[in-house]
């Protein structure tokens, strides 16, 4: 098992009803396993701002693994023990 | 009489040197070729406003300027310029306004206000409706804004009247003085309140009564009720609703993007102390809007307890939580609203207050300044109950606040020994919260802006986050994945290009563009031809509007141009190409504008080597005029 941090940004906090948290997954997970982890355990609506209607995550979702940006053809990364994601909702401006 | 309706069809010019007040018919060709708001007040300061007057003289133009949407049914249709040649660059100077100015201005049945001349007197404009007349500010004269504006609709008894007032930043002259807007809005940007003081104006109060009439009311409720629509359909909107502006702090400070100690940085270590999220638990109390907005980004917010209790206000946006906070290493949220609330009382420009303070405690850091120079000021980064007595030194131009009130780039020019590396400006203009080593777009956006460093001239908010939605909808397939990544280069000029048409656009005809046309992404040129055609009945095809948009902002580079702007003066600070990035999704990464400025000239058919727009360019824009005075 791996143990990675999340810390949910702007109204993602209030779908996920906490700032941060930390979970556990098996080993080798991959991003968008984690992400539809977290909408599991969450329900809606964590679940509709994290994934799409065709069950893929959101494409208007911003992750940040570790502090880097994560493209979108990166969802399929496995994560690894310690990691820190960082999500936010693609809300552009200022 | 005026053909097009969505315009009052009338305009006042009013001469503070003699009293005198005139009527004057919009000018149809005006209307046909620059629509109003922004390319209004373009058009009039290039006609009337040359290079040899000086922004502080009686032969300034000020200009309050409505577009034909203004006021209408169409979303956010709140917003309105001021337009003027700015104390602070020398140059074009312009600030847009949201609330309920400007719609009010229509309902009383005026486009614009031109005012020129100096007043002998204090004096502030009372219009209502076709009522108008200069009245005696001499017992406003040294109040603050709040006060103005509280005083006015006292005298008036109405508390619908809408104001745009000066604080004491703006009597004394301070060249980042702002004007403050029903209700605490504010057009901070370009030292407009300076001008307005150099005027002996000290407000303008407004009250409306009439309609405004619009061509084809049906086609524009459609039109209208299919944009808000979408707005609401958008995935972000519930976002953009519930933060505002402050919204994007923590995301910004997450990409390096968020300017830190006066741009050493992009991220700030104490983030979560300022960001929306712990804003909103400290402080809101509720949600409002500006005229006419479905988004309703402002918040109402009261700082509960402590030192700063009871200080309340609206329209805390991302860019004063990062001049008042990251920018200075200000983790304290409560004093950070107070500043806030403090330059809104002073009429100060909370972006250029907050990095003139910046970029005196970086040159305090550096041991450039001493306790000499500051007269006695230690200037810690951080340190608010030094902040906040500085803030009103800078407004009544005491001791060292007299020196900061002049800008980073004649203040850095005074004090020398090397402080010139650590002003960051463009043109005069301190540059606002967005850091191009960690957005490239915005890097250029910043300089090619026609009002000096600035984000919302071309506002290229598409490629923040590397989200591929919004570039997809407005663009097609064709430039992605490049037009969307923010450490990118490729495309961006073109992104930057079409931004600055479309919000020159956006500011003539009275839209928001944190409001669908820019932050959303939901409405562009289409639909803004389409809302055009039903309010004013002008016959308005997209490439026409486009044109418009190319017009205008190539009349500002002209008019720049007359000042003695050229290509060398569109450079950024060397910090940015010369020191990595240490921050975030930015870590180790310069800018080069260079190549991206070459393709942006190129785009723009104007002259590499000068900057300036060519002869051929001009005329295609129906400009031939200024291929002659240019010439001169």
């Amino acid at each position: 098992m791996i143990t990675i941090h999340v810390r949910y940004h702007n109204i993602l906090q209030r779908g996920a009803g906490t700032a941060c948290e930390t979970v556990e997954l098996p080993d080798g997970a991959s991003l968008a396993e984690a992400l539809r982890h977290l909408a599991d355990q969450h329900g809606a609506p964590l679940r509709e701002m994290l994934l799409g209607s065709d069950g893929n995550i959101a494409s208007y979702l911003v992750i940040f693994r570790n502090g880097q940006l994560i493209g979108q053809q990166q969802h399929q990364l496995p994560l690894a023990n310690d990691d820190e994601l960082m999500l936010f909702l693609a809300i552009s401006g200022g | 009489m005026f053909p097009y309706r969505g315009y009052a069809g009338k305009c006042l010019y009013v001469d503070l040197t003699s009293g005198k007040i005139e009527t004057r018919e919009y000018d149809k060709a005006l209307a046909e070729n620059y629509l109003g708001g922004n390319g209004f007040g373009t058009r009039l300061l290039w006609e009337n406003v040359g290079p040899e007057v000086d922004a502080l003289a009686p032969e300034n133009l000020l200009i309050f300027s409505t577009g034909p949407l203004c006021g209408t049914i169409v979303p956010n249709p709140g917003r309105m310029e001021v337009i003027g040649k700015s104390p602070l660059t020398g140059i074009y100077g312009d600030a847009n306004t949201g609330g309920f100015l400007g719609p009010e201005f229509k309902f009383a049945g005026w486009d614009a206000v031109v005012i020129t001349g100096q007043s002998p007197r204090p004096v502030y404009l009372a219009i209502a409706d076709n009522q108008v007349e200069l009245r005696d500010a001499s017992h406003l004269w040294g109040l603050t804004t709040s006060q103005t504006e509280n005083a006015i609709r006292q005298a008036w008894g109405d508390p619908r009247v809408k104001t745009a007032t000066i604080g004491p930043a703006g009597e004394n002259l301070v060249r980042f003085a702002g004007i403050q807007i029903t209700p605490q809005r504010s057009a901070a940007r370009c030292g407009l309140g300076a001008v307005m003081g150099s005027k002996r104006l000290k407000a303008i109060a407004v009250r409306g009564h009439g309609p405004i009439r619009v061509a084809d009311p049906h086609r524009l409720h459609k039109v209208a009720i299919a944009l808000h629509k979408r707005l609401r359909a958008n995935p972000i909107f519930p976002a953009v609703h519930a933060h505002g502006t402050p919204g994007i702090v923590s995301l910004m400070d997450a990409l390096g993007r968020f300017p830190t100690q006066n741009f050493r940085m992009g991220s700030f270590s104490y983030v979560d102390r300022i960001n929306a999220d712990t804003l909103r638990a400290r402080a809101f109390v509720r949600d409002l809007a500006c005229f006419g907005c479905p988004v309703a980004c402002d918040k109402l917010y009261c700082v509960p307890d402590g030192p700063y209790a009871e200080t309340a206000l609206r329209s805390v946006e991302y860019e004063t939580v990062n001049a008042l906070g990251a920018c200075i290493w200000n983790a304290n949220l409560d004093a950070l609203l107070a500043a806030n609330r403090l330059c809104d009382e002073l009429g100060l420009d909370t972006i250029s207050a907050g990095r003139v303070i910046s970029f005196a405690m970086e040159l305090w850091d550096e041991e450039i300044l001493n306790l000499d120079d500051t007269g006695g000021l230690a200037l810690y980064w951080g340190d608010m109950d030094t902040v906040l007595p500085l803030l009103r030194m800078i407004a009544y131009r005491e001791g060292f606040g007299n020196l900061l009130a002049e800008g980073v780039r004649r203040a850095a020019q005074t004090i020398g020994r090397g402080a010139e590396r650590y002003a960051m400006h463009v043109k005069g203009m301190e540059i606002a919260a967005q850091d191009g080593r960690a957005q490239k777009s915005m890097g250029l956006a910043h300089v090619t802006s026609t009002r000096g460093a600035d984000h919302l001239k071309a506002f290229p908010v598409i490629d923040e986050t590397g989200y591929p939605d919004e570039g997809r909808r407005r663009y097609g397939e064709q430039y992605l994945p490049d037009i969307v990544q923010p450490l990118a280069t490729k495309h961006k000029a073109f992104l930057v290009k079409d931004g600055e048409d479309f919000g020159a656009v956006v500011d003539s005809v009275g839209m928001c563009k944190s409001g669908g046309t820019f932050v959303l992404a939901e409405i562009y040129w289409p639909d803004i031809a389409a809302a055009l055609e039903a309010a004013t009945g002008m016959e308005m095809p997209v490439e026409q509007l486009q044109r418009i948009g190319e017009r205008i902002y190539n009349l500002q580079r002209c008019y720049n141009a007359l000042h003695g702007i050229t290509r060398a003066d569109d450079k950024l600070p060397r910090r940015f190409s010369e020191e990595a990035s240490p921050s975030g999704n930015a870590k180790g990464q310069t800018i080069d504008i260079e190549p991206m400025l070459e393709e942006y000239y190129q785009l723009r058919g104007w002259d590499a080597e000068t900057g300036w727009p060519t002869a051929k360019k001009l005329r295609e824009l129906g400009l031939e005029g200024a291929i002659e005075r240019l010439q001169r």
